[in-house]
């Protein structure tokens, strides 16, 4: 059995002489909730896209269980479950004509499946899809995409038009159900809340490029945040040097106290700050927000992973 | 996918259905509002009737100008719509080839424009019954047939547009301009062999019953290479 759900390697996709990917590579192994974070306008909707066989690579290769999303689109859309961010459903049809269609063009289908979603959710059958809320015709399309029992499901930005009784519900109980069943989800958000929930692995696209892809218990520990304590205020050259170590990202100071935000290596950081001529009389250890350090890859202050 | 394109296209299959039996179904009564019953010998009578229904429905004036339309207003819609309201990307993330997309799509407009002009036909000769006037089927047959294939040459165009134009109003425009310069070539009798409703509406064919062999592969042809090109355009085209 295929152990990488989705391979992206050197994918680089041009709108005309806009680059809008480049040379953007990802492995998302089988049974993962991959977060696939991003500003609007990083690439996010383009990357799914062209996993989905939308949109051609300019150059490079996109396998989704080993399949060539090119030349086997329709092997690719067979195993895949879609939910857009704009829910782009047919709004003339109410949902048992959205299932009929889904049904008639899909390789295999469960109607119980669908049906005990709708339930949860709550969705009326008979009534228009142009009547409903955002929020429901998430839902709908959450429940349409599951029918097809889909080994990868691709969101994106699912939770965006959801309330926040829906939001816990969709995030919980349905990704939570998903990934239990061992299925791949690739969810791609703006909302770090909703990806530091959820999501065992996440990606960072800024300005077409991956500027981060790790797990997120990697990142946790990892990523810390070195208090450095001086008897004494601290020479600009000793800053300097400080910003300058490998795994540092940031050195911020405050008085007598040295914030240095590190990228992993933290016992020979300590090693290394121990030895030199102004060493600090305390070092502390901190465990750094995760949503800020996503924060700092998005906004493309972070690139050093 | 069937009964969603039909569901997508009932209010325009259905003001057209009207509009067109309607028309069709007047047509008749129209020589006798006009121009009072025929007189002459049965055989006299008829052939000025079959004249009169060709001039009417089957030439320039109602048929092709409403078939022109709809087949244009329904081959717009059929790609653009998916684009403008965001559906295409819904649509392309089912395990479907494009060309099963395309392909459906077009036939579901063609089969409404066949029909709708056999039931324009059925409106005609119920008509003329009403009036006691005797149509001959066969021709009568083979000139709504010949008149369906010359249809969907327009859908074909209105689908390339469809690709090409980012919305539907676009895609309509362009199809009307291209059918409006098409048509000007009518006006000059020289170059009327090179439009598309000379070999459409064929008045040899129906009112001397001969079997119109090359109206017909004309119009197969014509109505064929919008089609591939169409298919074409949509593999090659990025959303």
């Amino acid at each position: 059995m295929n152990k990488v759900a989705i391979l992206v390697d050197h994918l680089t996709v041009n709108y005309g002489s806009q680059c809008v990917l480049r040379d953007l590579s990802l492995e998302v192994p089988v049974g993962t909730i991959f977060g696939f974070l991003g500003r609007n306008g990083a690439g996010k909707t383009t990357t799914i896209k062209t996993l989905l066989g939308i949109r051609r690579p300019t150059a490079g290769k996109v396998e989704v269980l080993g399949y060539d999303v090119v030349r086997q689109h329709i092997e690719v859309c067979s195993h895949v479950g879609y939910v857009s961010e704009t829910h782009n459903l047919y709004d003339y049809l109410n949902i048992t004509q959205m299932c009929a269609f889904c049904r008639d063009t899909s390789r295999r289908w469960k109607q119980n499946i669908v049906d005990t979603y709708l339930d949860l959710f709550a969705l009326p059958r008979t009534q228009k899809i142009k009547q409903f809320s955002k929020g429901m015709k998430t839902q709908l399309a959450l429940s349409l995409a599951m029918g097809s029992e889909p080994d990868i499901l691709i969101l994106d930005e699912p939770t965006a038009d959801l309330d926040p009784i829906a939001r816990e519900l969709f995030l919980h109980t349905l990704i939570g159900d998903i990934a239990a069943a061992g299925k791949t989800v690739f969810f791609s958000s703006h909302i770090l809340s909703d990806i530091e929930a959820v999501a065992d692995h996440v990606a960072v696209i800024e300005g077409g490029r991956i500027v981060l892809s790790a797990e997120l218990d990697e990142l946790r520990e990892t990523h810390k945040i070195l208090r450095l304590t001086y008897p004494e205020g601290l020479p600009p050259a000793e800053l300097e040097y400080l910003q300058s170590l490998p795994h540092v990202s940031q050195a911020k100071q405050e008085g007598q106290v040295v914030q240095l935000h590190t990228t992993g290596m933290v016992n020979e950081l300590v090693s290394l700050i121990k030895e030199r001529l102004y060493p600090p009389h305390d070092i502390e250890t901190l465990h750094t927000d995760l949503g800020s350090v996503l924060l700092e890859y998005i906004k493309g202050i972070r690139n050093d992973h | 996918m069937i009964t969603k394109e039909l569901l997508d296209i009932r209010w325009k299959l259905l003001v057209f259905a009207l509009i067109s039996l309607g028309t069709a179904g007047f047509q008749p009564f129209s020589l006798v509002s006009f121009s009072g019953q025929l007189s002459g010998t049965t055989v006299q009578r008829t052939s000025d009737f079959q004249a009169h229904i060709w001039e009417h429905w089957f030439y320039l004036s109602n048929g092709p100008l409403i078939f022109l339309l709809f087949a244009i207003v329904l081959g717009c819609g059929l790609i653009a719509t998916e684009v403008s309201q965001g559906t295409i990307t819904f649509l392309f993330s089912r395990p479907l080839s494009r060309n099963r997309i395309l392909l459906t799509k077009y036939a579901v407009s063609a089969a409404s424009l066949l029909i709708v002009a056999i039931l324009s036909s059925i409106a005609i000769l119920v008509s003329s019954m009403i009036l006691g006037y005797t149509l001959d089927m066969i021709r009568l047959l083979t000139a709504t047939f010949l008149f369906w294939l010359g249809s969907l040459t327009p859908l074909g165009c209105a689908l390339i547009f469809s690709i090409i134009a980012s919305d539907t109003l676009r895609a309509l425009l362009w199809s009307l301009l291209t059918f409006a310069v098409g048509n000007v070539l009518l006006l000059i009798p020289r170059w009327q062999p090179w439009s598309l409703l000379y070999y459409w509406s064929s008045r040899q064919s129906y009112l001397q019953g001969t079997f119109p062999f090359a109206e017909y592969i004309f119009c197969f042809i014509a109505a064929l290479l919008p089609l591939l090109l169409a298919l074409w355009l949509f593999h090659l085209k990025e959303y």
